[in-house]
């Protein structure tokens, strides 16, 4: 116990050592306009406690990130949040006409936010007060006929997984993100004023990735695109696997890392791609046994991160070969994106929990468990906290609503962790902003 | 022995402060509170803020993560006996009942006719949600309007009431004819230059957003209720009585 007194004692010295250092921005989705999820500073190595966790209305799939003093996130309850990094007190709370399911980005004194009410939001970063907002022509989720074999093969379903919205990223005066119009936008960052826009086949809930001039972004239908930042003109298009049938496994739901010459982007076809950022040739590809990949990976100094769907995987891979440096089972569904910080990889997971490995070996180190999952409300969860198929999809119900909220009342980690000043910071399905130090 | 005189003084001065605070056990103290209502089926995670105000002695807030609730405020609180009660608009109406507990707050949630256990823990100072101060209006919006507009297959009839208060701030109401029951509060009034923009509650809430047209006598914008929206022209219906 003594020790225990001390060592948290020492944890809350160094946490306020480290929050009296300045940290860079971390304004947008991953960290940077490349997503590449590898955060300044260190991570805790071992869990001391909760530092505090902030209430909002709804489910937060919503990645926080960092401007200052001042994390931004939004929430399934329609408002976007600005919350004192360090007390966890709410600075403003602004409303829109929709689940905040897309995580902000922070440029110029404005937040930008996309809001499932088909609207993109520039916020003024100090008070939360509406600048302007951009309409698309409207947001849906993914659907199709006899989604992932769901009876009747000729209903059409919306697709319960499609769960994020896409993050805008701001680069060269402008803000770019898809929507579920099927087009890529890019907005005038100062006026709104729409630049170009882009028609894809699908729904684009990924967030696009900027690097050197161009974006890059995923869209359902089943191809990755670059295109110029400046005029929206498509540079190439990668494609990627089908699936006529069940519509399954195809398309885009995760977001790409731009690093070195090379995106990297998982699919729902079930591969990690290595594409060349110039040309859009493939340099190779990862098959993770017709698991999604829904995380966008981290890019860390010799080796692309992220984790499975159903296979539950977390894999290390070499950024040049694709060989797996190493690969990690774990037992639940990785949805959340994986953060990097200094020697450690942080990560989300639908079973409630938020997990610590060690960046070396993929190892876990500790693991933090929300409210609802150790309730285990209907034994979702089996004992060793590996997801009960059995009662969590009871009705057969996988891919639809009913499904995916019994996932939700376990408190579900779906938000990619931000590490800063040595504390940790997700959204959870239970509505709650984390803290953890 | 010096020891033991040290440890029987140390001891007494516990009691001594542990004494008053034992007695505080039964007195609601503000704060953040965090913690449970144990209806069937499974907890519901609440999360009270309370603190006390010299108007009305006390203001609060509180917040359901998992329905959508986020700062509602608390109506009706007061204070009597060492409980404390408040009504909120949660559950279809929901009246609190609570007494300070050694970590926090207990007491019970009653709602829909049902009762459940309540227990909260104190996490922190309190963070009250206050409903956002409504702008002060321009002249041009000042006074009566009125509109239709069809949201779906229904026609609907409209009628807006904006003033200017005491204090800098305005207030209004707006009432669907065809749902009848008392005009709607306006909250989140703001104006700046020829828009407008306000939140009608009270029922299904109702948002609008328009503009003053150049000639003064209407507002072009739009009603947004739920997932659908429609286009609304409130026309002036009647100049404010001695104007503002």
């Amino acid at each position: 116990m003594g020790v225990t007194t001390a060592a948290r004692t020492a944890a809350w010295v160094g946490l306020f050592l480290a929050t009296a250092a300045p940290v860079p921005a971390q304004g947008m989705f991953r960290g940077d306009a490349a997503h590449t999820g590898v955060y300044g500073g260190k991570a805790p190595r071992e869990l001391h406690g909760v530092k505090w966790r902030f209430a909002t209305g709804g489910p937060v799939l919503s990645s926080p990130v960092l401007d200052g003093d001042t994390l931004y996130f939004g929430s399934g309850d329609g408002n976007v949040y600005a919350v004192d990094a360090v007390t966890g007190v709410q600075k403003w709370m602004s409303s829109t006409r929709g689940a905040v399911d897309s995580t902000p980005a922070v440029d110029q004194g404005l937040v930008f936010v996309v809001s499932f009410d088909g609207g993109l939001y520039a916020l003024d970063a100090a008070t939360g007060r509406h600048r302007w907002r951009f309409d698309t022509e409207g947001e849906r989720r993914f659907e199709a006929r006899g989604l992932h074999g769901l009876a009747p093969k000729n209903q059409t379903f919306f697709d319960a997984w499609d769960m994020y919205l896409s993050s805008p990223v701001a680069a060269q005066g402008a803000v770019f993100f898809g929507s579920g119009d099927g087009n890529v936008y890019a907005v005038e960052e100062t006026s709104g004023a729409l630049r170009w826009k882009f028609a894809t086949g699908g729904v684009v809930h990924a967030s696009p990735a900027y690097d050197g001039g161009t974006i890059y972004v995923g869209s359902w239908d089943s191809y990755l695109y670059a295109l110029d930042a400046a005029s929206g003109r498509e540079k190439w298009r990668f494609k990627t696997g089908e699936d006529a049938v069940m519509h399954n496994q195809v398309g885009f739901q995760g977001s790409p890392a731009v690093a070195s010459g090379t995106v990297y982007v998982g699919c729902r076809d079930a591969h990690l791609y290595a594409v060349d950022a110039a040309t859009g040739k493939q340099r190779w590809s990862l098959p993770t046994q017709g698991s999604w990949v829904v995380a966008s990976p981290a890019v860390a100094p010799g080796k692309v991160i992220f984790g499975t769907s159903d296979s539950k995987l977390l894999f290390a891979l070499d950024p040049q070969s694709g060989k797996p440096v190493y690969q990690q089972p774990d037992n639940s569904y990785l949805f959340s994106s994986p953060a990097v910080a200094g020697d450690t990889i942080l990560v989300g997971k639908m079973n409630g929990s938020l997990l610590a490995r060690d960046l070396e070996t993929g190892k876990p180190l500790w693991e933090y468990q929300t409210d609802g999952s150790k309730q285990n409300a209907g034994w979702l969860l089996k004992a060793d906290r590996s997801h009960n198929d059995a009662t969590t999809f009871r009705a057969g119900d996988y891919g639809t609503s009913a499904g995916v909220e019994r996932l939700f009342s376990l408190g579900a980690v779906a938000s990619s962790p931000l590490v800063a000043r040595g504390v940790v910071y997700f959204g959870s399905t239970d509505g709650f902003l984390y803290a953890l130090y | 022995m010096q020891a033991k005189v040290c440890a029987a003084g140390m001891a007494l001065c516990v009691l001594l402060v542990a004494g008053p605070a034992r007695a505080q056990g039964t007195t609601v103290a503000p704060g953040r509170f965090d913690g449970v209502a144990r209806i069937p089926g499974g907890p519901v995670v609440l999360v009270l803020d309370l603190d006390r105000e010299a108007k009305s002695g006390w203001i609060g807030s509180i917040t359901a993560p998992g329905y959508g609730v986020k700062g509602l405020p608390l109506a009706e609180v007061r204070e009597e006996g060492g409980e404390l009660r408040a009504k909120a608009a949660l559950f279809g109406g929901a009246t609190l009942r609570v007494r300070g507990s050694a970590g926090g707050l207990a007491g019970t949630l009653e709602a829909a006719g049902h009762t459940a256990p309540l227990e909260l823990s104190r996490t922190g100072a309190p963070q009250v949600d206050l409903p956002p101060r409504n702008s002060a209006l321009a002249a041009g919006f000042v006074g009566q309007w009125s509109t239709q507009f069809e949201i779906g297959a229904f026609k609907l009839h409209a009628e807006l009431s904006l003033r200017n208060e005491e204090g800098g701030n305005s207030s209004g109401e707006m009432k669907v004819v065809e749902m009848g029951g008392s005009p709607m509060k306006l909250e989140a009034i703001v104006q700046e230059g020829e828009a407008l923009r306000f939140k009608a509650v009270g029922g299904m809430p109702i948002v609008y957003e328009g503009r003053l047209s150049p000639k003064g006598d209407a507002i072009d914008g739009h009603v947004y209720v739920a997932a659908l929206d429609a286009a609304a022209r409130f026309a002036r219906a009647a100049h404010p009585a001695g104007g503002n």
